[in-house]
C-alpha cells in the first residue's frame, strides 16, 4: 500500500539516496542490472515475469507450451537484454532559480529556494540511473554564461552522497563553490536521455539540445510562492530586476485573477512547446506530494516497455 | 520641582544630544514611510492586466492650444457674468431733471384735505425749484406739465381735486415714464394705500432713475370710512315701485353706528332709510322703495340715480360717501317693429307679443318702420322685428343694427334682435335669412340678397341656410335642425346677438302656440337672451367702478361725448380706495423721514448706463483669434488635415442661415386639370396632425420632378409604362427607393402583372401582386376601414415589394373626387366623399410611414392616445 510516510512528504524533503519507493519493475536494488536501455534482440526465457499473450508472427520458439497445456492459451515469454544508457541531468544556476531568499515570508517561515529542490531531484534521478547502470552526467548551467557551466560525472552512489552532503552543508548556497565539479562550456554528446529542471524563466536552451537525445524530459519547476499570491503584502512593491522595468503593488497583483490566468496561460503555452519537441512536460513545486514525484518518474520509465 | 522644571535651561551636550535624536526619529520616519520593494522573478515572463485605473499623467501642454483655450475660456467666463450697467456720475445740481407725480387718488383723501395736500405738494415744489428742469403730472391723466409759479400750481391742483376713480400707481408712472423720457429723479407723492401701489414693481424704475417716494396722511386719525358695496335694482321693468336693495360696509371702528342713506334725481330726494350698524358689524343692506310715479320724465337719456350715506360720526372719506346707479324702471327700452294690421290690427302677429310683454311688465316701444340712423343700436338692449314679404326688407333691418356690429365700440354693449316672420311664407323667410346674414355675417353692409338667401323656399331650407352659416339651434329636437323654434348667433366684439324665428311668434293652432303659453314662451325667450340680467351687472356696464385711470379711454387719446365723459367722471370709487388699507414701510420706496429731508431731493449725481456692446465685440473678437491660432497650430502639426480645416472654415464663414421646413406635396401625373388641394388640405390637417400642400404639383407627361415626393398619382397605367407594357426605369427606381405609386382607374391586373415584369429583381427581393387584403396596413393606419369600395366589379390590388406596399392600384378616379374641381365619379356605385377621403388619409399614412404600426418605437404614442 502507498499509504506510507510518503503520502504526506512532500519534494521539499526529499532524498537524493532514497528510490525504495520507486514501483518499476525495472529498478532493483541490486547491482546486477546492465542498465536501462533494452536491446532489440529478443530471446527466449523462463521466468514468468516476461511472459505475454501470443501475437500472430511470434516466433514459435517462444511459446511456453506447458503453460499452453495448463491454460489452453498461448503465452510467449520473450526476453530483451538491457544496456547501459547515456544520461544528461541539467538543472540551472540563476538568479531567478535562487528564489525565494527567505526575506519574502520572514525568517521564521522560509521556504526552500527552488535551487534547492533542483539539486534534490538532479541528485535522485542521477542516483536512480546510477543503480540501474547507466552513465549520468550532471550539469549546472548558467542561462547568463554558458562558459561557465559545471559538469560531473559520478561513479557510484557514493560520489554522490558526498556532493550531497557538501551542498547540505552549505545550505545550498549557490555561492559557494562546489566540489567535484569541473568547468565546461555545453558540450552534449548523443544521449539516450536528457533531464532538464528549471523555472522556464531564463532560456529555453532545452529544446535545442533535446534533439540529440532519444528521449526528453523537462521538469517546470516553479516556486509555490510563484503559485499562490495570498503571502503578497498589500503595500509592497515586487519587481523584476531584469527586463522591463515592472512594478507591481502587492494588493493590485492580488486583486482579480488577471495574474493566474497570465501564469496559466504561460505553463500552457511552455507544455505546448516542450511536448512540441517530443519531450515529457512534468510540473512541479516544493509542494509536490512525493508519491505524485514518484509516480512521474514510474511513468518515464514504463515506457520502456 | 514644578519651578526648576518649568526654568530648564539647554546645556550644549543636551542640545547635540536632542539634535542627534530628532535627527534619528526623521531618519526612522524616513525608511518607515520608505516603500519596501521586493523582487519576484517571475514577473519578468507574466504581465498581468490590473484593473485598477491608470496613474494619470500630467503632460506640459502644447503652448499655442493652451493660451487659446486660456483666452475662450476666460472670454466664455465673462459672458455669462451679468452685466453691471450703471454708474454712477457727479453732475451739476441746476442742470438735473427732477420729476414730481402727485397722487390725487381717493384714498389719499380719507387721510388729508385737499388744501393740506397742495399746501404739501407745494412746498416740496418750492425746496425743488432751484433746479431748472422740473416737471409734474398727476393721476388724472398722462399729461405733463410745468408750473411757473406756486399760485399755478396750485391753481392748477385745485381745479383737477381728487378723481373718483382709482389710481393704480405702476400703470399710470409707466405710462407717463415714456412721455417724460428719462430724469434724473422721480419724486412720488402718495400715500401708502394697498390699492395704489399694488403690482407697482417700483425697483424696476431704480435702475434707471433715483425714485423718491413722498409719504402724505402719516399722521392722520383712523376714522371709520363708509362706503357702498353694491346696488341691486329689484323691481320689474314695467313696476309700479321702484325697489332696490343697497348694501354698505364701513372700515375701521367697531362702535355702533347710524346714519340716512337718501337717494336723488336731479337733486330732488326720492327717499330717504335711516340705518343702523350694531357694533362689530361690518356690511348692511337696506331695502330701498318708491313709488315709480315719483320719479321724474326726462327728455333723451335721463340722469343717474345718486345714493348718498350720510353717517351721523365723522366719516373719514367722503368721496366714496357718493355712488351712481341709472334709472331703472319705467323705461320703454325695448323696440318692436312691426307692419301695422290696419282694421285687423288685434289680428296682426305683433298685436299678441306685445300683449304678452305686457303681461310681464315691458312696454315696448312701437314702430311701423325704422327709416333712419337715428335709433342707435344701443339704446334699447331688445329689437324685435317683424319682417315681411317685401322686396326691400331694410326698413325692418335697421342699418344702425348692421353698423353697430361693423363699427364695435371699445367697451361694447349687448344688444339683442329678434327676427320674426309677420307671416309664414318664402319671401319673408328669404327677407329673414337676408337680415340674419346681415346683422351677423356679412363683411359689409350691402344692398343685394345674397344668392343662397334667395334659394330658401320654406321653413326647412330656412333652417339649412342659417345652419351653414354658423347659426345655432335654439327649441325643437335635438338633433332634428327643422324642428327648430330659432336659430341663433352673436357677434362676439360688438355683442350683437341675433335670434331668427322659423315661425311666426302669435297663437296658432298649426304651430301649437296658445294664447295661454305664449306669455310664457316669451318669458323663456327673454330670459334666454339675458334681458333679465341681474341689475347689478347692468350697473356695472354704465357707471362703473375704475379701478385704474388708466383704463379710462382719455388716455388712450379717445374723444369721448359729453355724457361719456361724465359716466367717466363720476365713477364709483373703487372699493379697495374705499378699504384704506396701508402696506408696510418696507415694501415702499425710499422715502424721507421728515420734511426737512426734502432738500436732499436735489441731486447731485446720475446715472449712466454704460454700452455693454464694446465689450461683447472685444471679447468674441479674442475668441475668434484664439480660435484662429489654434487651427493655424493644427494644420502646422497635422498637415493632414490642412485642406478639409480650411475648407470648414471657409464654410463656417460662407453659411448661410436657411430656414428648413417639410411640406406634403400633392404629385399628380394626369392630362386634366384638377384645381388646387384647398378643401382637401383643410380637411386632412382638422383630421390629422399632417398638413398637404394646397397646390399639388401637376403635370400632363411624365417629369422627373413628379420623383421628389414620396408619392405619384397616375391618372392612368398609360402614363407611366413604356412601349412594351414595362414600368419607365425611372419610375422603378423610384419605388425601389421607397416611393408609393398610385394608379387610379385601374381594372386590367393583366396589365399590372406585365409592368412590374421587368425591373424587379424577384429573386432577392419577393415582390408580387395581390389584392389588398382586410389586415392590410391601408386599412387600420389611421382609419379602421372594414372594406375598399369596388368600382364596377373591380378591386384594388396591391405590389408587394422589399415587404412593403410599392403599388397600389385603385380601380376609379380616387384622387380627382377629392380635390377642388370636384370630377364625378364613373362607377355605378361611387363611394361617398367622407369614404374617400378616409381612404386618402390612410393612404397618406401609408405613403409616410409605411406600416407604422407594426414598428414597436411608436408603440407608447398609439397606447397614449388610446387611453
Amino acid at each position: 500500500m502507498q499509504t506510507s510516510y510518503l503520502s504526506h512528504a512532500q519534494l521539499s524533503s526529499l532524498n537524493p539516496m532514497d528510490i525504495r519507493e520507486l514501483r518499476s519493475q525495472f529498478i532493483k536494488t541490486s547491482m546486477q542490472m546492465h542498465g536501462s536501455q533494452l536491446m532489440a534482440l529478443k530471446r527466449a526465457s523462463k521466468s514468468p515475469e516476461y511472459s505475454r499473450p501470443y501475437i500472430s508472427g511470434d516466433p514459435i520458439n517462444l511459446i511456453d507450451w506447458k503453460a499452453y497445456a495448463r491454460t489452453d492459451s498461448l503465452i510467449v515469454r520473450e526476453k530483451r537484454d538491457e544496456a547501459s544508457s547515456k544520461v544528461s541531468i541539467v538543472w540551472e544556476l540563476s538568479p531567478s532559480m535562487d528564489w525565494p531568499t527567505g526575506l519574502e515570508l520572514g525568517k521564521q517561515k522560509a521556504i526552500p529556494s527552488k535551487f534547492e529542490i533542483a539539486t534534490r531531484i538532479a541528485l535522485h534521478l542521477s542516483h536512480l540511473h546510477l543503480r540501474l547502470g547507466d552513465q549520468a552526467n550532471l550539469w549546472l548551467h548558467h542561462p547568463m554564461n554558458s562558459e561557465n557551466n559545471l559538469v560531473f560525472s559520478p561513479r557510484q552512489p557514493s560520489d554522490l552522497l558526498s556532493l550531497f552532503n557538501t551542498i547540505l552543508k552549505n545550505k545550498f548556497n549557490t555561492q559557494t563553490s562546489l566540489p567535484f565539479f569541473a568547468k565546461r562550456p555545453f558540450h552534449i554528446p548523443k544521449l539516450d536521455r536528457l533531464y532538464w529542471i528549471s523555472d522556464g524563466l531564463n532560456d529555453l536552451t532545452f529544446t535545442k539540445l533535446v534533439k540529440k537525445a532519444k528521449r526528453g524530459c523537462f521538469m517546470h519547476l516553479l516556486s509555490s510562492l510563484e503559485e499562490e499570491l495570498e503571502w503578497l503584502k498589500d503595500d509592497c512593491c515586487y519587481f523584476d530586476h531584469t527586463g522591463e522595468k515592472n512594478e507591481f503593488l502587492g494588493k493590485n497583483l492580488k486583486k482579480g485573477k488577471s495574474y493566474y490566468q497570465e501564469l496559466s496561460s504561460w505553463k500552457q503555452q511552455l507544455k505546448e512547446t516542450v511536448q512540441g519537441v517530443g519531450s515529457q512536460y512534468i510540473p512541479l513545486t516544493e509542494r509536490t506530494a512525493l508519491t505524485t514525484y514518484y509516480q512521474f518518474i514510474d511513468s518515464l520509465f514504463e515506457n520502456k516497455k | 520641582m514644578t519651578q526648576s522644571f518649568f526654568n530648564f535651561q539647554f546645556s550644549i551636550p543636551g542640545m547635540v544630544g536632542f539634535l542627534l535624536a530628532l535627527t534619528a526619529c526623521f531618519l526612522w520616519w524616513l525608511i518607515r514611510i520608505r516603500q519596501q520593494r521586493m523582487e519576484f522573478p517571475i514577473l519578468r515572463i507574466l504581465r498581468p492586466r490590473p484593473s485598477y485605473k491608470p496613474k494619470l499623467a500630467l503632460l506640459k501642454p502644447p503652448l499655442i492650444p493652451f493660451l487659446s483655450f486660456l483666452a475662450i475660456a476666460l472670454s466664455i467666463l465673462i459672458f455669462l457674468l451679468k452685466p453691471k450697467v450703471v454708474s454712477i456720475e457727479p453732475i451739476d445740481a441746476t442742470g438735473s431733471k427732477v420729476h414730481l407725480f402727485i397722487d390725487m387718488s381717493p384714498s389719499i383723501s380719507g387721510k388729508t384735505s385737499l388744501e393740506e395736500y397742495i399746501q404739501e405738494v407745494s412746498q416740496i415744489w418750492l425746496q425743488l425749484i432751484q433746479t431748472k428742469h422740473i416737471t409734474l403730472s398727476t393721476s388724472h391723466s398722462d399729461e405733463i406739465w410745468n408750473a411757473d409759479n406756486q399760485q399755478d400750481l396750485e391753481k392748477k391742483l385745485y381745479n383737477l381735486n381728487f378723481h373718483r376713480s382709482g389710481a393704480s400707481l405702476g400703470s399710470i408712472i409707466a405710462k407717463q415714464w415714456k412721455i417724460i423720457n428719462g430724469v434724473d429723479r422721480l419724486i412720488v407723492i402718495s400715500d401708502k394705500d394697498a390699492h395704489s401701489w399694488k403690482n407697482f414693481n417700483w425697483a424696476y424704475l431704480q435702475k434707471d432713475t433715483d425714485l423718491w417716494f413722498n409719504p402724505v396722511g402719516e399722521n392722520f386719525l383712523k376714522q371709520s370710512n363708509f362706503y357702498f358695496v353694491k346696488a341691486k335694482h329689484l323691481s320689474p321693468p314695467a313696476s309700479t315701485v321702484m325697489d332696490w336693495d343697497i348694501s354698505i360696509a364701513r372700515k375701521g371702528s367697531h362702535n355702533e353706528a347710524s346714519g340716512v342713506l337718501e337717494v336723488s334725481l336731479s337733486d330732488q330726494v326720492l327717499a330717504s332709510v335711516p340705518w343702523t350698524m350694531n357694533s362689530d358689524q361690518k356690511e348692511l343692506t337696506l331695502r330701498v322703495s318708491w313709488p315709480s310715479t315719483s320719479t321724474p320724465s326726462f327728455e333723451g337719456s335721463p340722469p343717474p340715480l345718486v345714493w348718498k350715506i350720510k353717517p351721523n360720526e365723522q366719516d373719514a372719506m367722503l368721496i366714496d360717501n357718493e355712488f351712481r346707479t341709472s334709472l331703472k324702471g319705467m323705461e320703454q327700452n325695448i323696440i318692436l317693429v312691426a307692419e301695422s294690421g290696419g282694421e285687423q290690427s288685434l289680428e296682426g302677429p305683433s298685436h299678441a307679443l306685445q300683449a304678452s310683454l305686457k303681461i310681464l311688465g315691458i312696454v315696448p316701444e312701437r314702430f311701423e318702420w325704422v327709416s333712419s340712423n337715428k335709433l342707435k343700436a344701443e339704446s334699447y338692449p331688445l329689437w324685435i322685428l317683424f319682417i315681411g314679404e317685401h322686396d326691400d326688407p331694410s326698413p325692418y333691418c335697421p342699418a344702425s343694427l348692421v353698423s353697430h356690429r361693423l363699427e364695435p365700440k371699445l367697451i361694447a354693449k349687448p344688444v339683442r334682435t329678434w327676427l320674426i316672420p309677420y307671416v309664414s311664407n318664402k319671401k319673408s323667410f328669404q327677407n329673414i335669412c337676408w337680415c340674419y346674414h346681415k346683422l351677423q355675417v356679412a363683411p359689409y353692409s350691402g344692398s343685394t340678397m345674397p344668392p343662397f338667401c334667395q334659394e330658401v323656399y320654406d321653413r326647412n331650407s330656412l333652417a339649412v341656410v342659417l345652419k351653414s352659416i354658423g347659426a345655432k339651434q335654439l327649441g325643437g329636437e335635438v338633433g332634428s335642425e327643422f324642428s327648430a323654434l330659432a336659430w341663433t348667433g352673436t357677434d362676439e366684439k360688438s355683442l350683437l346677438s341675433t335670434l331668427a324665428f322659423t315661425i311666426p311668434i302669435r297663437p296658432s293652432r298649426a304651430f301649437g302656440i296658445t294664447h295661454s303659453q305664449l306669455p310664457l314662451i316669451v318669458k323663456g325667450l327673454l330670459a334666454q337672451s339675458g334681458f333679465f340680467a341681474d341689475g347689478a351687472d347692468q350697473l356695472r356696464e354704465v357707471w362703473p367702478r375704475i379701478s385704474d385711470n388708466v383704463k379710462n379711454k382719455v388716455w388712450f387719446g379717445e374723444t369721448l361725448d359729453q355724457t361719456e365723459t361724465l359716466k367717466y367722471k363720476l365713477s364709483n370709487v373703487p372699493a379697495g380706495e374705499s378699504l384704506m388699507k396701508e402696506i408696510e414701510k418696507k415694501h415702499l420706496p425710499p422715502h424721507w423721514q421728515n420734511s426737512q429731508e426734502v432738500s436732499k431731493a436735489i441731486p447731485n449725481q446720475k446715472k449712466v448706463q454704460e454700452n455693454p456692446l464694446p465689450w461683447i465685440y472685444a471679447l468674441l473678437g479674442i475668441i475668434l483669434l484664439a480660435s484662429v491660432a489654434e487651427l493655424i497650430w493644427q494644420i502646422r502639426k497635422q498637415r493632414s488635415v490642412k485642406a478639409s480645416s480650411l475648407l470648414i472654415l471657409m464654410g463656417v464663414f460662407l453659411a448661410q442661415e436657411k430656414n428648413c421646413y417639410a411640406e406634403i406635396n400633392l404629385a399628380i401625373l394626369s392630362n386634366r386639370n384638377h384645381g388646387g388641394a384647398a378643401g382637401l388640405e383643410l380637411e386632412v390637417s382638422s383630421r390629422t396632425s399632417l398638413k398637404i400642400s394646397k397646390s399639388p404639383i401637376q403635370f400632363a407627361n411624365f417629369n422627373d420632378r413628379l420623383l421628389e415626393e414620396p408619392w405619384l398619382w397616375a391618372q392612368s397605367i398609360e402614363s407611366i409604362r413604356d412601349e412594351k407594357g414595362h414600368l419607365k426605369q425611372q419610375v422603378g427606381r423610384w419605388i425601389r427607393r421607397g416611393g408609393l405609386l398610385i394608379i387610379q382607374n385601374s381594372k386590367a391586373p393583366n396589365e399590372l402583372e406585365t409592368l412590374t415584369k421587368k425591373g424587379f429583381d424577384y429573386q432577392k427581393i419577393p415582390a408580387h401582386w395581390r389584392p389588398i387584403p382586410p389586415d392590410h396596413e391601408l386599412m387600420r393606419s389611421f382609419y379602421l376601414l372594414d372594406a375598399l369600395p369596388t368600382c364596377d366589379g373591380s378591386i384594388w390590388h396591391g405590389f408587394m415589394f422589399d415587404n412593403r406596399l410599392a403599388i397600389l392600384a385603385v380601380p376609379y378616379e380616387l384622387l380627382s373626387t377629392l380635390l377642388d374641381s370636384r370630377i364625378r365619379n364613373q362607377c355605378t356605385e361611387p363611394p361617398t366623399r367622407e369614404r374617400n377621403l378616409r381612404i386618402f388619409i390612410n393612404t397618406l399614412m401609408v405613403a409616410l410611414t409605411t406600416d407604422y404600426k407594426k414598428d414597436q418605437i411608436h408603440m407608447r404614442e398609439i397606447l397614449k392616445r388610446l387611453q
